[in-house]
């Protein structure tokens, strides 16, 4: 499984979870987790493609920011995605960095099945572990 | 809410329940519940966890406030009131929430339901091309930077000058809809960058534009005042905030209070309530970002109105002033600003919070989220669920003494977004809801699943809770006929 959301979190907002055999896997499935909020991903287009690089002090720290960073191109740009490929990194200082390439296109909402729209990331209940299993597990609540 | 927690609640006088703060190690005050008995009972466990980590913040005065709709969101619970000393108290981005100013708005009109009725699919479909909605959803208006930066500073007053709305309606708007401490250069270039296309949008989730019929008066003589004259007449209720703008503002600011928190040695129970003291550099400049963001929502909402006035006068030929499309009120339910409210001098008046004591003057920060202010005379709009129906309701002098000038802000939610998608499609809904002879267009099927109604408290018992604790008192009901959702 690659991510789903929680019924019983959070009664006004949107919980979900996402999972990964690595971080790479990890970002790249919550960040899907969160565009399918906003947008039935199979409705998407990969027509355009946009590289983000991002750097965080601390792994939680970057998920939160590659996620804001997701919410923040939807309005800026009206592009949502429904590719994404990350690359994290471990940098020296304990810092972590991920360079990430996103597919997608621009908000139309004739031709997109829209869901809908993410305010916000939130830091209640916000969680990124390994689990025992070696799988890569994040928790994150969206305010919507 | 769980059993054995439920009897540690004391009903302080008809309709106000406390949770003293020797319940918990670290609650400053009591946390205390607007409600009735039974949506006492139905208040989920996690809302009420929140409201007891409020009642643990610095500076915190008098109790830590729920109302009766109240709901488990993040940081502090949806329906959360919290009033915080300006000298040794905090503001908390998560006591406000990231749509800041999310607020609701209603007009009047002179037309019936038996004039409307057959022309509610016109008139909804132009308010669909009108009104834009969902996700990202940018609008028609094209703002320069300093043109935006006015918005921030003149709020609804900025629209008025330009001409989308009357003089008269920025006196129906809280604070006249602009407050004054709103500083542009307190506001990141990626706020602006997410907002400054989005002036005149709806957003999606709960929020709405919809026309209404009257129901129920409960007070003739101040719903004649406030332009409800019958039942059966036409009204249009507005829902929504200050979009993409005011989301980045709290995000913006959540980001940097967390690692700032520990120069101040503030601890909190949970990451979303960050916040800084109310007198430090930060928490003076989130303050006057938080208003920037508060001005655009109200000059967003003046936008929206100005929008169904212009859609009414083109579906009837009539101008929007001979229909009569006056402004009843707006009313911010999102949002925190420094009010001044008489206290009970002595610490042990906590069980006499209404009788007469000797009282003083205080000015506070209060929290409003998910909660509306409830000034005696000042109109208060309940937004309900898009099924059941939404009231009109009239402050209080109760709520000065009990709530620091609150109220509810709608009916509440039950049931998760998840859930409900689960139990509904969209357009079954859609076709359920026509049935019942509302018309609805909305920019989401499954975002329409999502705020069924029976995703929602009852909202007649939410007014009977908020009538019983006179925090404010019902003026008129209503019901409505067509909505657009984002």
């Amino acid at each position: 499984m690659k991510y789903r959301f929680l019924p019983n979190i959070a009664t006004a907002d949107l919980a979900f979870e996402a999972f990964g055999r690595d971080y790479n896997e990890l970002f790249e499935n919550a960040g899907l987790a969160l565009e399918s909020a906003m947008v039935d991903l199979i409705s998407l287009k990969a027509r355009e493609v946009k590289e983000i690089k991002l750097e965080g002090e601390n792994l939680e720290a970057l998920l939160s920011s590659f996620l804001e960073e997701l919410v923040f191109i939807k309005d800026s740009e009206q592009l949502l995605f429904n590719n994404i490929l990350c690359d994290v990194k471990q940098m020296g200082g304990g810092r972590w960095r991920v360079d990430a390439k996103l597919g997608g296109e621009k908000i139309d909402r004739k031709k997109h099945k829209l869901g809908v729209d993410v305010k916000a990331v939130t830091k209640h209940l916000f969680k990124i572990e390994v689990r025992p299993d070696k799988t890569y597990h994040c928790q994150v609540i969206l305010d919507v | 809410m769980d059993a054995k927690f439920l009897s540690e609640f004391k009903e302080i006088e008809k309709g106000i329940w406390d949770l003293p703060k020797s319940y918990k190690l670290g609650m400053r005050v009591p946390l205390r519940i607007v409600a009735t008995e039974k949506l006492l009972k139905e208040m989920d466990d996690g809302a009420v966890q929140q409201g007891i980590n409020v009642s643990q913040l610095p500076g915190i005065v008098g109790a830590s406030l729920m109302m009766p709709d109240a709901h488990w969101g993040y940081g502090f619970p949806i329906g959360g009131v919290a009033a915080f000393d300006l000298k040794t108290g905090i503001l908390s981005p998560g006591g406000i929430g990231f749509d800041i100013n999310c607020g609701m708005r209603l007009l009047t009109t002179n037309l019936t339901e038996e004039e409307v009725r057959p022309r509610i699919v016109q008139i909804v479909n132009e308010l669909f091309d009108a009104v834009p909605t969902g996700v990202g959803g940018s609008g028609i208006i094209r703002l320069s930077k300093k043109e935006f930066k006015d918005v921030m500073v003149k709020g609804a007053a900025w629209a008025v000058e330009k001409g989308l709305g009357w003089k008269e309606d920025v006196l129906h708007i809280e604070e006249e809809g602009s407050i004054k401490e709103a500083d542009p250069e307190a506001v990141s270039d990626r706020a602006i960058a997410r907002g400054i296309n989005q002036l005149g949008t709806l957003g999606s989730g709960n929020h709405y534009l919809e026309v209404q019929k009257v129901e129920t008066i409960f007070d003739q003589n101040l719903a004649d005042e406030l332009g409800i004259l019958q039942r059966g007449q036409v009204v249009v209720m507005i829902h929504c905030g200050s979009r993409g703008f005011g989301h980045q503002v709290g995000t913006d600011y959540l980001n940097t209070f967390e690692p700032a928190m520990k120069k101040y040695a503030i601890i909190v129970p949970d990451r979303q309530l960050a916040c800084m003291p109310i007198s430090s550099p930060e928490g003076k400049e989130y303050f006057a970002a938080m208003a920037a963001a508060a001005n655009n929502a109200f000059c967003n909402r003046q936008v929206i109105a100005h929008k169904v006035r212009e859609v009414f006068a083109h579906v009837f030929g009539k101008s929007a002033e001979d229909l009569e499309m006056d402004l009843v009120y707006d009313v911010a339910h999102n949002i925190a600003k420094v009010e001044k409210f008489q206290i009970p001098n002595s610490k042990s008046q906590i069980n006499s919070i209404s009788k007469k004591s000797k009282t003083k003057t205080v000015e506070v920060m209060v929290h409003r989220k998910g909660a509306s202010r409830s000034y005696p005379n000042q109109p208060v709009i309940l937004g309900g669920s898009m099924e059941t129906g939404s009231y009109l309701l009239m402050g209080t002098e109760g709520a000065m003494q009990k709530t620091f000038g609150s109220t509810a802000h709608g009916s509440g939610r039950t049931m998760s977004r998840t859930q409900a998608k689960r139990e509904v499609r969209g357009e079954d809904l859609q076709k359920k809801m026509k049935k019942h002879g509302i018309y609805v267009k909305s920019a989401s099927f499954s975002g329409l699943a999502e705020e069924a109604g029976f995703a929602y408290k009852d909202i007649n018992e939410v007014v009977t809770a908020l009538s019983t604790a006179d925090t404010s008192q019902p003026v008129a009901s209503f019901k409505p006929l067509g909505n657009i959702k984002g």
